[in-house]
């Protein structure tokens, strides 16, 4: 990845990645192992992480997340540099992509039905989706859902799935300890670790799904599992928090939205594990069966 | 007095936007970033859309060129709710307005407005009507941004505009100059032939500069203002876009007679200096020898035409190497010496430092 | 004195827990509650309404009306708040 780097296709996008940081390039070569290296000379992002160009390099091993040449984040110490990347490439997405609303949510499918799951940190989407993930559904997103602004679709990147602390174990109990970056301890936001995405799902990245259910799940250790459902007004409300780009798609973004919870059905749901998160997201996709 | 034969692919394209068909994917690549990283990504599409070749441009670059379309329909919209907020505020003082650069070519349908990025609105009332204005925008929710006693005062004694008033909710910012340049400025030039030539918009409450003034006002702007010019070329695109692709001598003569009138002859040289040699733009040939006639010669030249050329060039990047940055830097103290008596430069500057000590802070997203 | 939509128009979705708008001028969306939906879907049938027959109109269509409140009341602060939001306003 040293030199003029390489093209990664992901869903409908494709992203030119530069390190000269060796573990950096260890690490995409295996979370991106399923997608295709395209060799045509166009990019939609070009991005590197890279040590700092400043004097900072002198004070502190840190790395830097560049798009064009800018940092768009402050440096992070650099055994952070592949979580950097993921942050990074998700802010390319919701900061350029106007083509599509961009919501922050996790985004799962299986038989036609795609379930979107918005949500703010910590809800445990993402350890949810990569469960789901593991039995045998598709995965499209664990954090940006692409919603077509004229066929109620729903498309995902299918990138790399970002996991933290406990949920990490958890993974690895299911899926072996193949698929998992090295963990990062001590950020932010504790331990990171990124998964990567099943090869069944990276292969069907390009093709949309629709959208059947909203679910905006919220974790708590020890807490019963249950199910609230929504209205389209309560929904669309949490989808707003949610949604990037509204304010730049205006008319068009309200609309999306607004067939989007007219389309849906929507829930809330409280659950304590992942196991009781998992039956939850099932019981919901059920109520479609003919 | 051209930098080299060939341009920048990004200002070939913008001057040529028929050649935009042809383009190989490495060069669409190469055009997309350079668009991007000097704003001009809107102003690339529009050019390129509007001379039919859109379908011959291939799907990858064109979704760019569709994204930033989208965009600049976005911007136009939300300054159109700006202006018509600035408009209801001020609908009472019975005083006139000019929009200046972005807003004014916005109103006034220029090819400059068009896919343009629109930031800050810049104001041109007359002195004596300063502090009602602002007292007008402060009851429509408008607040002085610098809170800094020491950026008020710097504003209030030394500038020819209030401080930047942010709007409370939507956070935009409303400029109000009363000159186009600061009353310490070596340039002198008064506002009041500006207003008289100035040419009411049609359906507004507003003004916008005569065309001679706008051009005079934007080379002005670009070449005499706080030094550091963050978008250089796309400022120079825009005069370029000002100035008419054609090389139409007789609005150059009246271009010529205005600046000597308004003491701008300076600006006006450097514009057509830098338009031919940057942008190798059409300008009548007696334009172009008198621009390289006036330009200043010797060391002081060369330097000038060195830090000038790194300012105004297209960008490949974000990243600015050190000895850009230098010579931006002598455009800094250019640029204030421009504006300000020495010792207060030094003042002014000396805090400058200080406060570039702590680097810009870059967004603190450390979330996703 | 009557109220009417802002003239930059008013996108509207509403529903039975509630409505959303989008305001044509600045560009902003709110979720508001059934009541400020009902109020904006009649204004959107009908250029200006005042308070009173508006009142009247609503209660009339509404099966169940909030026990104990002074609906003309209600409806009035409907209108103040969406009009502190610029989706509505009067007209003398």
């Amino acid at each position: 990845m040293a030199g003029p780097g390489v093209v990664i296709g992901a869903g409908r996008l494709s992203f030119r990645l530069r390190s000269a940081l060796d573990f950096v390039a260890d690490g995409v070569h295996h979370l991106y192992g399923h997608h295709p290296l395209l060799s045509r000379g166009f990019a939609d992002f070009s991005v590197e992480v890279n040590p700092p160009r400043s004097l900072r390099r002198w004070f502190a091993r840190q790395a830097c997340f560049r798009h064009d040449g800018a940092s768009t984040f402050l440096p992070l110490p650099r055994d952070q540099a592949l979580p950097l990347l993921e942050w990074g490439l998700n802010w390319c997405v919701y900061a350029h992509v106007q083509d599509r609303l961009v919501l922050h949510a996790a985004v799962v499918e299986r038989d036609d039905r795609a379930l979107i799951i918005p949500a703010p940190p910590g809800s445990g989407k993402s350890t949810l989706v990569a469960g789901l993930s593991c039995a045998g559904w598709r995965l499209l997103s664990d954090e940006l859902a692409l919603l077509t602004l004229t066929g109620q679709e729903v498309e995902g990147l299918c990138r790399p799935v970002s996991l933290k602390n406990a949920s990490i174990g958890i993974l690895r109990g299911i899926a072996g300890a193949e698929p998992f970056s090295p963990t990062v301890t001590d950020t932010l936001k504790g331990d990171v670790a990124l998964m990567r995405p099943p090869r069944a799902s990276v292969e069907q990245a390009g093709r949309p799904a629709r959208p059947f259910a909203i679910v905006f799940p919220s974790f708590r250790a020890g807490s019963s599992p249950s199910v609230t459902s929504l209205g389209p007004a309560m929904a669309f409300g949490g989808l707003l928090e949610s949604a990037f780009n509204v304010s730049a798609l205006r008319e068009e973004g309200f609309s999306v939205l607004g067939d989007l919870v007219e389309c849906c059905r929507c829930f809330r749901i409280e659950y304590g594990s992942l196991a009781d998160g998992m039956a939850l997201v099932q019981e919901i996709h059920g109520t479609g069966e003919a | 007095m051209r930098v080299r034969e060939g341009i920048p692919l990004l200002l070939e394209v913008l001057k040529y936007p028929e050649r935009a068909g042809g383009l190989e994917l490495t060069r669409w690549d190469a055009l997309v970033r350079q668009a991007r990283v000097n704003r001009m990504l809107g102003t690339l599409a529009h050019s390129v859309r509007d001379t039919g070749g859109w379908s011959r441009i291939p799907p990858a670059p064109r979704r760019h060129l569709e994204w930033a379309l989208r965009l600049s329909r976005t911007h136009c919209a939300e300054l159109e709710w700006e202006l018509s907020c600035i408009a209801e505020a001020l609908r009472p003082l019975d005083t006139p307005v000019v929009l200046l650069k972005g807003a004014a070519y916005h109103v006034a349908g220029l090819k400059a407005s068009a896919g343009r990025l629109f930031g800050d609105v810049d104001l041109l009332v007359e002195r004596r009507a300063l502090g009602a204005v602002e007292g007008a925008l402060m009851r429509h929710g408008w607040m002085n941004a610098h809170h800094d006693p020491y950026d008020q005062r710097y504003y209030r004694q030394w500038m020819h505009e209030l401080p930047p008033m942010q709007h409370i909710q939507r956070g935009t910012i409303v400029d109000v100059h009363h000159a186009i340049l600061p009353p310490t400025a070596r340039l002198k030039t008064d506002s009041r032939p500006l207003f008289d030539a100035s040419v009411a918009v049609e359906g507004r409450p507003f003004r916008v500069l005569a065309r001679e003034d706008m051009v005079l006002h934007g080379a002005t702007h670009l070449f005499f203002s706080e030094g550091e010019m963050p978008h250089g070329c796309r400022d120079l695109v825009d005069l370029y876009h000002l100035v008419g692709t054609a090389a139409d001598g007789e609005f150059w003569r009246r271009l010529q007679a205005r600046a000597a009138e308004l003491g701008l002859e300076e600006p006006l040289m450097l514009a057509a200096y830098f338009l031919d040699r940057v942008m190798g733009a059409s300008l009548p040939r007696e334009v172009q020898a008198w621009a390289a006639d006036a330009f200043p010669g010797g060391m002081r030249g060369a330097v000038l035409r060195g830090a000038l050329d790194s300012a105004l060039a297209v960008r490949e990047s974000h990243h600015r190497t050190l000895s850009g940055a230098l010579k931006e830097g002598y455009l800094i103290v250019r640029g204030h010496r421009q504006k300000m008596p020495l010792p207060l430069l030094v003042r002014h500057l000396g805090r400058k430092a200080w406060i570039g000590v702590f680097p810009e802070k870059p967004r603190g997203g450390v979330d996703r | 004195m009557q109220w009417r939509l802002h003239p930059d128009g008013v996108l509207l979705r509403s529903w039975q827990d509630g409505a959303a708008a989008f305001h044509g001028g600045a560009g902003d969306i709110y979720v508001l509650s059934p009541l400020c939906g009902a109020i904006l879907e009649r204004m959107q049938s009908s250029r200006a309404w005042c308070l009173e027959s508006l009142a009247d109109r609503l209660l009339a269509e509404c099966d169940a009306p909030p026990p104990g409140e002074d609906w003309c009341d209600l409806v009035r602060r409907a209108l103040e708040s969406m009009e502190r939001l610029r989706l509505i306003e009067r007209q003398e």
